[in-house]
């Protein structure tokens, strides 16, 4: 072990410094310009698979289909060996940009379609009541609430695009990957390559997964300010609150409402819903099995039942069904009184 | 049209299909092995020692964080491995901090009182999890880790390039060095798509169909 990661061999390395930066670089372009495709691609084709039109889901079904269906690396050396023959020649920069951006906006149209789908339906009732057009709802009163659900999966396929960025190296893509293959087939010092191409890769990758989590525990915390009166809940505890203070109540709230769930594993609930195939967040109406009604899905009929009140729930919720019924009108949060 | 009739030969469509079973054998191979890996971790995770818990999680975010091809290379070329275990080794240590997530969704879909009955029943951790929790939890596992078989499956394509292992990818380009007129390229390449979406795309619907029935049996 010590011979692979001898000293000399670091230093080796390290006089590479210029290049490894310009790898590195290149890198993070190739992932710049793919993540822009891959959003473009992803926001288009999820629009075209709510739309009512049959042949358009359909041809956003044939694009998530068979691109998620093959591999990546295929779809690169399709650009890559076939495109030419076709008179058609991409710098590999380009070819990663091009092949990772259309993988992506597969599985970024997916996301972005399965948090509209978590819309009430209601809600684009209400717009086209309102006189909206179909673009007016998507932009103005949909896509900015399926946002909170769509960005924590949205921050985890950043992460994933970056890692697959990584192909290029078979390519001979100039990228991060490729630099360590060449530098370690170069001197055969393979074990400082690959770690310095860990560490870089986890410089860009972590902050991005630990993004998704923490836009996953917001959007949460933030659901149950909204849902429950999490100052009543916490000041019955005898928690200290901080009225107006969204994030801490919020959090300390989500923590308390969920009681029901740390029990069993202290300190190990995950604030990442499970995931699904495709790796796409669970929808609602597939985690907890109630369907709110997922517009434009012609599937859904009417409106959910109301559901029969859980265990608890009017002890715990006792407050707000008081208020409820004395004031009618008065919402909003507990704390401004 | 006589290239696609030279190309389209028994001999030649075995010898894909041979690479197939290749990248079955070591996909199956991998999930069976990162199931055990990601139980252990995703077990570890809800440990009370503080230590059991850091490993889990620095294993997960580190394995999470990097590209599956570096550790393909890793376990190749660094830990010097034959190819063929390290290409097991790699997409296991890789998929393993997958699993983990999944088996943790699962473990946490056993209701508590199976937990606590076998707690009562004096049963020890190891058994309770390999006994009660565990078979139970597998049940709503099936579908993510079949998804996780077909994402296994795509990346078994890059053991050619990283290793010259010959699973469906290799002997595509294989095939590539002795029938390289423009058509054939094309047809190579087609039926290389149509192979693996083919095992995908049936894979995938199953998911989905599993899935439906576990939310509808609800």
């Amino acid at each position: 072990m010590g011979e692979i990661f001898a000293p000399y061999k670091w230093e080796a390395l390290f006089v590479r410094w210029p290049d490894i930066l310009a790898a590195f670089g290149t890198t993070v372009g190739i992932s710049a310009g793919a993540l822009v495709l891959a959003l473009a691609l992803g926001f288009a084709f999820s629009m075209l698979s709510v739309s009512r039109f049959k042949p358009l889901r359909g041809v956003a079904r044939l694009y998530v289909e068979v691109v998620q269906n093959v591999p990546l690396l295929l779809q690169v050396f399709v650009l890559y060996a076939v495109f030419p023959l076709l008179g058609l020649s991409l710098a590999s920069f380009w070819i990663g940009v091009l092949a990772i951006g259309v993988y992506h906006g597969a599985y970024m149209s997916e996301v972005v379609r399965s948090g509209i789908g978590s819309i009430h339906r209601g809600q684009f009732e209400a717009a086209k009541s309102q006189g909206f057009t179909y673009l007016q709802t998507m932009m103005l009163v949909i896509l900015p609430q399926a946002m909170r659900i769509i960005l924590p999966p949205l921050a985890v396929q950043a992460a994933n695009l970056v890692k697959n960025t990584s192909v290029l190296a078979l390519i001979a893509g100039g990228e991060l990957m490729y630099f360590s293959n060449s530098f370690a087939g170069d001197t055969s010092y393979y074990g400082p390559a690959y770690v310095a191409a860990a560490v870089l890769y986890f410089a860009i990758c972590f902050p991005l997964s630990r993004a998704a989590v923490y836009l996953e525990h917001r959007m949460r915390s933030h659901r149950h300010v909204v849902t429950g009166d999490a100052t009543k809940v916490l000041e019955a505890d005898g928690a200290e609150v901080t009225p107006g203070t969204h994030d801490l109540t919020g959090r300390a709230a989500a923590a308390a409402l969920a009681g029901g769930v740390t029990t069993m594993m202290e300190g190990t609930t995950s604030l990442v819903p499970p995931v699904s195939d495709k790796g796409r967040y669970l929808t609602y109406a597939e985690l907890y099995g109630v369907d709110r009604g997922a517009w434009p899905d012609p599937a859904h009929g009417s409106y959910p039942r109301p559901r029969k009140p859980r265990k608890g729930h009017a002890k715990r919720f006792a407050s707000r069904d008081r208020r409820r019924q004395a004031g009618g009108a008065r919402r909003g949060r507990g704390g401004r009184k | 049209m006589s290239d696609i009739i030279a190309l389209l030969t028994w001999t030649n469509l075995r010898f894909l299909l041979e690479g197939l079973g290749l990248t079955l054998v070591i996909s199956a191979l991998s999930i069976a092995c990162s199931v055990v890996l990601g139980a252990v971790i995703s077990i570890m995770r809800g440990s009370r020692l503080r230590v059991m818990r850091g490993i889990s999680i620095a294993y997960v975010e580190l394995f999470k964080n990097t590209p599956l091809l570096l550790w393909i290379m890793f376990t190749f070329f660094v830990a010097q491995l034959p190819p063929l275990p390290a290409a097991v080794v790699a997409f296991t240590l890789f998929t393993a901090a997958s699993v983990a997530e999944i088996v943790r969704g699962g473990l946490a879909s056993v209701p508590a009182g199976q937990y606590e009955a076998a707690r009562s029943q004096g049963f020890s951790a190891p058994q309770m999890y390999v006994l009660i929790i565990l078979p139970q939890a597998l049940r709503n596992m099936v579908p993510a880790l079949l998804s996780q078989f077909v994402t296994t499956i795509k990346d078994t394509s890059y053991l050619w390039g990283a290793m010259a292992l010959q699973e469906l990818m290799g002997r595509g380009m294989i095939l590539m060095n002795s029938f390289n007129s423009t058509v054939q390229i094309f047809a190579i390449f087609g039926l290389l798509a149509l192979i693996y979406f083919a095992v995908c795309f049936t894979l995938s619907q199953f998911v989905r169909a599993y899935q439906k029935r576990l939310t509808g049996a609800r």
